[in-house]
């Protein structure tokens, strides 16, 4: 009988650390900012990173998602000058390395 | 006599071969070291561990040293806002940044007054 007691605790104990556990992973995740500034010499990643693509994307995605992101921060609706120049250099930066594809 | 010619063309074409693949290999070497995803992440560790400067910030929400708090505040909710709908996290992340990064500032200025 105690077998069977030592049996059906670690079972309990078992769906509960399971529950536990599953509602941990499941919980609603607060993204955290990015730190710092801008580097002070744009890279690709940082420029996916303010378009919000991927490295690998494609012209079209790259074209699409910089009219997006201008739309939200252009100079005449308030954006900063900053930021446009910011957009535009990543746009530059991803179409011209997507455009010439070279082997090296 | 043609199984010796064959056999000299086999081992001089696989001479050739690995030529050209090391030297292939020892320039891959070299981009490498130059760019590539080791350098950058060094790059990375040095630049971007560098905090947000006040001048940058007040860049970025597009404004100078005379303007008001309250102006620069709503300027960013108005950029934090459009970029929340239409832009990238990054870009809010560092429109946050430089909310921050002011208003320690203003604030540290205000402590120097006092």
């Amino acid at each position: 009988m105690l077998t069977g007691l030592t049996v059906a605790a670690a079972a309990l104990a078992g769906k509960y650390s399971i529950q536990a556990w599953k509602s941990f992973m499941a919980r609603p995740r607060v993204r955290k900012f990015y730190p710092g500034g801008f580097q002070s010499v744009m890279t690709r990643r940082e420029a996916a990173l303010i378009l919000g693509v991927r490295e690998s994307s494609e012209l079209s995605k790259v074209k699409e998602a910089h009219r997006k992101v201008m739309s939200a921060n252009h100079p005449d609706r308030g954006g900063s000058t900053y930021l446009a120049a910011k957009i535009n250099e990543a746009k530059d930066l991803l179409l011209g390395q997507t455009r010439g594809a070279s082997a090296f | 006599m043609a199984g010796k010619i064959i056999a000299n063309l086999i081992i001089l074409g696989s001479g050739v071969l690995l030529r050209a693949f090391s030297q292939a290999y020892r320039q891959a070497l070299a981009n490498a070291s130059k760019t590539g995803v080791a350098q950058e992440a060094i790059q990375n560790l040095s630049k971007s561990s560098k905090a947000m400067t006040v001048q940058e910030a007040r860049m970025i929400l597009g404004i100078n040293e005379n303007t008001s708090v309250e102006e620069m505040l709503k300027k960013y909710e108005n950029l934090f806002e459009r970029n929340a709908n239409s832009g990238s996290f990054y870009l809010q992340s560092k429109i946050q940044r430089a909310k921050e990064c002011l208003e320690a500032a203003e604030q540290a200025k205000d402590e120097k007054e006092t």
